[in-house]
Protein backbone atom coordinates (compact mmCIF):
# COMPACT_ATOMS: atom_id res chain seq x y z
CA UNK A 1 0.00 0.00 0.00
CA UNK A 2 1.34 4.04 -0.76
CA UNK A 3 1.93 6.16 2.23
CA UNK A 4 2.79 9.71 1.85
CA UNK A 5 6.11 10.50 2.71
CA UNK A 6 4.73 12.29 5.91
CA UNK A 7 3.36 9.13 7.06
CA UNK A 8 6.53 7.19 6.61
CA UNK A 9 8.96 10.18 8.21
CA UNK A 10 6.65 10.01 11.43
CA UNK A 11 6.62 6.32 11.27
CA UNK A 12 9.84 6.23 11.30
CA UNK A 13 10.79 9.44 13.94
CA UNK A 14 7.93 7.85 16.48
CA UNK A 15 9.81 4.21 16.18
CA UNK A 16 13.33 5.76 17.33
CA UNK A 17 12.04 7.98 20.18
CA UNK A 18 9.61 5.04 21.73
CA UNK A 19 10.49 1.37 22.72
CA UNK A 20 7.61 0.84 19.61
CA UNK A 21 8.76 -1.73 16.94
CA UNK A 22 8.12 -0.68 13.47
CA UNK A 23 4.70 -2.76 13.29
CA UNK A 24 3.21 -1.20 16.21
CA UNK A 25 4.37 2.67 15.51
CA UNK A 26 2.94 2.44 12.11
CA UNK A 27 -0.47 0.68 13.32
CA UNK A 28 -0.89 3.64 16.31
CA UNK A 29 -0.43 6.07 13.90
CA UNK A 30 -2.90 4.84 11.66
CA UNK A 31 -5.18 4.14 14.42
CA UNK A 32 -5.40 7.83 14.89
CA UNK A 33 -5.26 8.96 11.54
CA UNK A 34 -7.95 6.68 10.88
CA UNK A 35 -9.91 8.27 14.00
CA UNK A 36 -9.18 11.82 12.71
CA UNK A 37 -10.81 10.81 8.98
CA UNK A 38 -6.99 10.98 7.95
CA UNK A 39 -5.87 8.51 5.10
CA UNK A 40 -2.02 7.50 5.00
CA UNK A 41 -1.93 7.86 1.61
CA UNK A 42 -2.76 11.42 1.48
CA UNK A 43 -1.71 13.07 4.95
CA UNK A 44 -0.33 16.44 4.72
CA UNK A 45 2.27 17.79 7.23
CA UNK A 46 -0.16 20.32 8.31
CA UNK A 47 -2.46 17.45 9.19
CA UNK A 48 -0.13 15.34 10.44
CA UNK A 49 0.84 17.98 13.07
CA UNK A 50 -2.74 18.50 13.97
CA UNK A 51 -2.94 14.85 14.91
CA UNK A 52 0.68 14.95 16.72
CA UNK A 53 -0.91 17.62 18.94
CA UNK A 54 -4.67 16.38 19.46
CA UNK A 55 -4.71 12.54 18.69
CA UNK A 56 -1.36 10.85 19.09
CA UNK A 57 -0.92 12.01 22.60
CA UNK A 58 -3.55 9.62 24.08
CA UNK A 59 -2.82 7.03 21.28
CA UNK A 60 0.47 6.63 22.91
CA UNK A 61 -0.58 6.91 26.65
CA UNK A 62 -2.64 3.40 25.56
CA UNK A 63 0.81 2.13 24.87
CA UNK A 64 2.62 3.09 28.15
CA UNK A 65 4.54 5.57 26.03
CA UNK A 66 6.02 8.18 29.18
CA UNK A 67 5.47 12.05 28.65
CA UNK A 68 3.19 11.29 25.31
CA UNK A 69 2.49 14.90 24.96
CA UNK A 70 6.31 16.60 25.16
CA UNK A 71 7.52 13.78 22.69
CA UNK A 72 4.61 14.63 20.18
CA UNK A 73 5.28 18.24 20.58
CA UNK A 74 8.82 17.27 19.90
CA UNK A 75 7.66 15.30 16.64
CA UNK A 76 5.60 18.38 15.61
CA UNK A 77 8.61 20.95 15.93
CA UNK A 78 10.95 18.82 14.03
CA UNK A 79 8.19 17.82 11.47
CA UNK A 80 7.84 21.55 10.73
CA UNK A 81 11.31 21.80 9.75
CA UNK A 82 11.56 18.71 7.21
CA UNK A 83 10.50 19.51 3.56
CA UNK A 84 8.13 16.87 1.99
CA UNK A 85 7.31 15.75 -1.97
CA UNK A 86 3.78 16.70 -2.55
CA UNK A 87 1.81 15.21 -5.29
CA UNK A 88 -0.20 17.89 -7.10
CA UNK A 89 -3.32 15.94 -6.72
CA UNK A 90 -6.80 17.99 -6.52
CA UNK A 91 -8.31 16.31 -3.54
CA UNK A 92 -12.10 15.93 -2.92
CA UNK A 93 -11.95 18.61 -0.65
CA UNK A 94 -10.50 21.28 -2.84
CA UNK A 95 -12.58 20.45 -5.52
CA UNK A 96 -15.95 20.99 -3.52
CA UNK A 97 -14.05 24.31 -2.57
CA UNK A 98 -14.33 24.93 -5.96
CA UNK A 99 -18.30 23.96 -6.83
CA UNK A 100 -19.30 26.53 -4.40
CA UNK A 101 -16.79 29.81 -4.73
CA UNK A 102 -18.18 32.81 -6.13
CA UNK A 103 -14.89 33.98 -7.84
CA UNK B 1 -51.30 18.22 -5.28
CA UNK B 2 -50.64 18.55 -9.18
CA UNK B 3 -49.60 22.20 -8.23
CA UNK B 4 -47.16 21.05 -5.63
CA UNK B 5 -45.51 18.20 -7.27
CA UNK B 6 -45.44 21.49 -10.67
CA UNK B 7 -43.81 23.70 -7.82
CA UNK B 8 -41.02 21.13 -6.51
CA UNK B 9 -40.25 19.60 -9.98
CA UNK B 10 -39.83 23.21 -11.24
CA UNK B 11 -37.83 23.98 -8.31
CA UNK B 12 -35.15 20.91 -9.23
CA UNK B 13 -34.99 21.58 -12.32
CA UNK B 14 -34.18 25.40 -12.02
CA UNK B 15 -31.69 25.09 -9.51
CA UNK B 16 -30.14 22.16 -12.04
CA UNK B 17 -29.87 25.23 -14.75
CA UNK B 18 -28.98 27.58 -12.84
CA UNK B 19 -26.41 25.34 -10.98
CA UNK B 20 -24.74 23.58 -14.07
CA UNK B 21 -24.69 26.75 -15.73
CA UNK B 22 -22.81 28.49 -12.97
CA UNK B 23 -20.46 25.20 -12.70
CA UNK B 24 -19.77 25.26 -16.64
CA UNK B 25 -18.80 29.04 -15.91
CA UNK B 26 -16.46 27.98 -13.21
CA UNK B 27 -15.23 24.95 -15.75
CA UNK B 28 -14.15 27.33 -18.32
CA UNK B 29 -12.44 30.11 -16.12
CA UNK B 30 -10.69 26.67 -14.39
CA UNK B 31 -10.23 24.33 -17.07
CA UNK B 32 -10.84 21.62 -14.36
CA UNK B 33 -12.64 18.14 -15.16
CA UNK B 34 -14.85 18.09 -12.00
CA UNK B 35 -17.07 21.24 -12.82
CA UNK B 36 -17.20 20.67 -16.06
CA UNK B 37 -18.54 17.44 -15.85
CA UNK B 38 -20.70 18.04 -13.04
CA UNK B 39 -21.91 21.16 -14.51
CA UNK B 40 -22.82 19.92 -17.90
CA UNK B 41 -24.94 16.48 -16.05
CA UNK B 42 -26.88 18.94 -14.36
CA UNK B 43 -27.50 21.21 -16.69
CA UNK B 44 -28.54 18.38 -19.49
CA UNK B 45 -30.60 16.25 -17.03
CA UNK B 46 -32.36 19.39 -15.39
CA UNK B 47 -32.48 22.17 -18.15
CA UNK B 48 -32.75 19.70 -21.45
CA UNK B 49 -33.64 16.02 -20.53
CA UNK B 50 -36.62 16.45 -18.18
CA UNK B 51 -38.42 19.33 -20.45
CA UNK B 52 -38.08 16.56 -23.63
CA UNK B 53 -39.39 13.91 -21.65
CA UNK B 54 -42.23 15.90 -20.94
CA UNK B 55 -42.64 17.12 -24.30
CA UNK B 56 -42.53 13.38 -25.22
CA UNK B 57 -45.03 11.64 -23.10
CA UNK B 58 -47.65 14.04 -22.04
CA UNK B 59 -50.60 13.84 -24.33
CA UNK B 60 -50.28 16.85 -26.81
CA UNK B 61 -51.28 17.44 -30.64
CA UNK B 62 -47.66 16.80 -31.34
CA UNK B 63 -47.06 14.22 -34.38
CA UNK B 64 -46.20 10.85 -33.26
CA UNK B 65 -42.44 11.05 -35.22
CA UNK B 66 -42.05 14.20 -33.21
CA UNK B 67 -42.75 12.96 -29.81
CA UNK B 68 -40.33 10.04 -30.40
CA UNK B 69 -37.41 12.08 -31.77
CA UNK B 70 -38.39 13.60 -28.17
CA UNK B 71 -37.93 10.78 -26.82
CA UNK B 72 -34.36 9.51 -28.31
CA UNK B 73 -33.46 12.60 -27.57
CA UNK B 74 -34.51 12.07 -24.05
CA UNK B 75 -32.58 9.14 -23.70
CA UNK B 76 -29.28 10.22 -25.51
CA UNK B 77 -28.69 13.17 -22.64
CA UNK B 78 -29.98 11.33 -19.72
CA UNK B 79 -27.38 9.13 -21.17
CA UNK B 80 -24.59 12.07 -20.98
CA UNK B 81 -25.91 13.92 -18.23
CA UNK B 82 -25.52 10.55 -15.95
CA UNK B 83 -22.01 9.50 -17.66
CA UNK B 84 -20.92 13.31 -16.77
CA UNK B 85 -22.50 12.41 -12.66
CA UNK B 86 -20.56 9.28 -12.88
CA UNK B 87 -17.19 10.95 -14.07
CA UNK B 88 -17.38 13.37 -11.24
CA UNK B 89 -17.64 10.63 -8.73
CA UNK B 90 -14.67 8.70 -10.06
CA UNK B 91 -12.42 11.75 -10.40
CA UNK B 92 -13.60 13.31 -6.79
CA UNK B 93 -13.68 10.18 -4.77
CA UNK B 94 -12.28 7.25 -6.37
CA UNK B 95 -9.62 8.86 -9.14
CA UNK B 96 -7.25 5.97 -8.43
CA UNK B 97 -8.85 2.80 -7.92
CA UNK B 98 -9.35 0.69 -11.20
CA UNK B 99 -12.95 -0.02 -10.80
CA UNK B 100 -14.18 2.71 -10.34
CA UNK B 101 -13.02 3.90 -14.12
CA UNK B 102 -15.03 0.74 -15.01
CA UNK B 103 -17.50 1.72 -13.26
CA UNK B 104 -17.94 4.73 -14.40
CA UNK B 105 -18.03 3.28 -17.84
CA UNK B 106 -20.17 0.53 -17.38
CA UNK B 107 -22.88 2.84 -15.88
CA UNK B 108 -23.90 4.87 -18.75
CA UNK B 109 -23.03 1.92 -20.95
CA UNK B 110 -25.28 0.20 -19.31
CA UNK B 111 -28.02 3.28 -20.29
CA UNK B 112 -27.13 2.93 -24.20
CA UNK B 113 -27.81 -0.77 -24.06
CA UNK B 114 -31.09 -0.35 -22.74
CA UNK B 115 -31.26 2.35 -25.55
CA UNK B 116 -30.57 -0.43 -28.19
CA UNK B 117 -32.78 -3.08 -26.44
CA UNK B 118 -35.49 -0.51 -26.73
CA UNK B 119 -34.83 -0.37 -29.97
CA UNK B 120 -34.84 -3.89 -30.77
CA UNK B 121 -37.97 -4.42 -28.90
CA UNK B 122 -40.79 -2.64 -28.95
CA UNK B 123 -39.09 0.40 -30.69
CA UNK B 124 -39.10 4.18 -29.00
CA UNK B 125 -42.61 4.18 -30.40
CA UNK B 126 -43.68 1.74 -27.68
CA UNK B 127 -41.36 3.55 -24.90
CA UNK B 128 -43.69 6.44 -24.91
CA UNK B 129 -46.20 4.39 -23.27
CA UNK B 130 -45.03 1.50 -21.53
CA UNK B 131 -41.97 0.39 -19.78
CA UNK B 132 -40.14 -2.72 -21.50
CA UNK B 133 -36.85 -4.08 -20.26
CA UNK B 134 -34.80 -1.43 -22.41
CA UNK B 135 -36.07 1.29 -20.11
CA UNK B 136 -36.15 -0.39 -17.15
CA UNK B 137 -32.32 -0.99 -17.94
CA UNK B 138 -31.89 2.69 -18.64
CA UNK B 139 -33.21 3.60 -15.46
CA UNK B 140 -31.40 1.00 -13.63
CA UNK B 141 -28.39 2.41 -14.93
CA UNK B 142 -29.62 5.95 -13.86
CA UNK B 143 -30.40 5.06 -10.12
CA UNK B 144 -27.45 3.05 -10.09
CA UNK B 145 -25.28 6.46 -11.17
CA UNK B 146 -27.39 8.19 -8.53
CA UNK B 147 -26.97 5.73 -5.68
CA UNK B 148 -23.21 5.66 -6.56
CA UNK B 149 -22.99 9.44 -6.12
CA UNK B 150 -24.87 9.48 -2.75
CA UNK B 151 -23.03 6.53 -1.36
CA UNK B 152 -19.55 7.98 -1.88
CA UNK B 153 -20.60 11.79 -0.65
CA UNK B 154 -22.41 10.50 2.33
CA UNK B 155 -19.55 8.32 3.16
CA UNK B 156 -17.01 11.70 2.45
CA UNK B 157 -19.31 13.61 4.92
CA UNK B 158 -18.70 11.08 7.57
CA UNK B 159 -14.75 11.10 7.31
CA UNK B 160 -14.88 14.77 7.09
CA UNK B 161 -16.96 14.92 9.99
CA UNK B 162 -14.18 14.00 12.02
CA UNK B 163 -11.72 15.83 10.42
CA UNK B 164 -14.02 19.35 11.41
CA UNK B 165 -13.44 18.07 14.88
CA UNK B 166 -10.07 18.68 14.77
CA UNK B 167 -10.26 22.11 12.65
CA UNK B 168 -8.83 20.19 9.32
CA UNK B 169 -11.45 20.99 7.37
CA UNK B 170 -13.88 24.11 6.29
CA UNK B 171 -17.31 23.79 7.39
CA UNK B 172 -18.97 25.09 4.46
CA UNK B 173 -16.91 22.65 2.66
CA UNK B 174 -18.02 19.50 4.77
CA UNK B 175 -21.69 21.02 4.52
CA UNK B 176 -21.46 21.10 0.47
CA UNK B 177 -20.28 17.33 0.68
CA UNK B 178 -23.41 16.50 2.80
CA UNK B 179 -25.50 18.46 0.64
CA UNK B 180 -24.94 16.78 -2.68
CA UNK B 181 -25.16 13.58 -0.79
CA UNK B 182 -28.28 14.37 0.12
CA UNK B 183 -29.65 15.37 -3.14
CA UNK B 184 -28.28 12.61 -4.70
CA UNK B 185 -30.29 10.14 -2.03
CA UNK B 186 -33.28 11.70 -3.15
CA UNK B 187 -33.11 11.66 -6.19
CA UNK B 188 -32.62 8.14 -5.93
CA UNK B 189 -35.44 7.69 -3.93
CA UNK B 190 -37.77 9.78 -6.15
CA UNK B 191 -36.91 7.50 -8.96
CA UNK B 192 -36.52 4.39 -8.10
CA UNK B 193 -40.14 4.72 -6.17
CA UNK B 194 -41.64 6.00 -9.02
CA UNK B 195 -40.08 3.42 -11.47
CA UNK B 196 -41.08 0.96 -8.89
CA UNK B 197 -44.91 1.54 -9.30
CA UNK B 198 -44.53 2.07 -12.96
CA UNK B 199 -43.60 -1.70 -13.17
CA UNK B 200 -46.68 -2.73 -11.07
CA UNK B 201 -48.66 -0.88 -12.94
CA UNK B 202 -49.81 2.22 -10.83
CA UNK B 203 -50.00 5.58 -12.07
CA UNK B 204 -47.86 6.69 -8.96
CA UNK B 205 -47.08 10.51 -10.62
CA UNK B 206 -51.33 10.91 -11.15
CA UNK B 207 -51.89 10.10 -8.08
CA UNK B 208 -51.98 12.79 -5.41
CA UNK B 209 -49.51 10.61 -2.53
CA UNK B 210 -47.51 10.49 -5.92
CA UNK B 211 -47.73 14.13 -6.33
CA UNK B 212 -47.16 14.92 -2.99
CA UNK B 213 -44.31 12.70 -2.97
CA UNK B 214 -42.62 13.97 -5.88
CA UNK B 215 -43.18 17.52 -5.29
CA UNK B 216 -41.86 17.74 -1.83
CA UNK B 217 -38.98 15.47 -2.34
CA UNK B 218 -38.11 17.50 -5.54
CA UNK B 219 -38.13 20.69 -3.33
CA UNK B 220 -36.09 19.38 -1.10
CA UNK B 221 -33.59 18.32 -3.17
CA UNK B 222 -33.48 21.51 -5.25
CA UNK B 223 -33.12 22.76 -1.96
CA UNK B 224 -30.11 20.83 -1.44
CA UNK B 225 -28.60 21.47 -4.36
CA UNK B 226 -29.28 25.37 -4.19
CA UNK B 227 -27.75 25.62 -0.84
CA UNK B 228 -24.41 23.29 -2.18
CA UNK B 229 -23.91 24.97 -5.30
CA UNK B 230 -25.79 28.72 -5.21
CA UNK B 231 -25.49 29.45 -1.01
CA UNK B 232 -26.66 32.46 0.21
CA UNK B 233 -24.85 34.55 2.41
CA UNK B 234 -26.32 34.43 5.09
CA UNK B 235 -26.43 30.38 5.18
CA UNK B 236 -22.60 30.27 4.71
CA UNK B 237 -22.19 32.17 8.02
CA UNK B 238 -24.99 29.60 9.72
CA UNK B 239 -22.89 26.91 8.52
CA UNK B 240 -19.81 28.08 9.44
CA UNK B 241 -21.05 28.83 13.20
CA UNK B 242 -22.93 25.51 13.26
CA UNK B 243 -20.35 23.35 12.59
CA UNK B 244 -17.23 25.88 12.84
CA UNK B 245 -17.60 25.64 16.57
CA UNK B 246 -17.24 21.85 16.56
CA UNK B 247 -13.64 22.12 15.77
Amino acid sequence: MITSPVFDWTCTELEGATTLNALEARGTIRIALKSAGLDAAAVSAEEMSVLLNRVLPQELEAWAVEDAAHLCARLVDRLGRQRFEVALRDSAEAIFARLGSHR
Amino acid sequence: MAFLAALGGLSFLLICILGGGRLLLLARRTRKLPEFVLGMGMLLLGGVATPLAALARMPTDLPLDVRVAFLVAHFTIMVIGMAGFSAFTRQVFRPNEAWSRILSWALPGMMVLGMFLTHTTHGFAGALDTMGRGELLQQLGAMATLGWAAWESLRYSRILKRRLALGLVDPVVFDRVRLWGIAMGLALVLSSVTICAQLMGFNFLGSAVGAAFTGFGGFIAGSALYLAFLPPEPYTSWVINRFGTEA
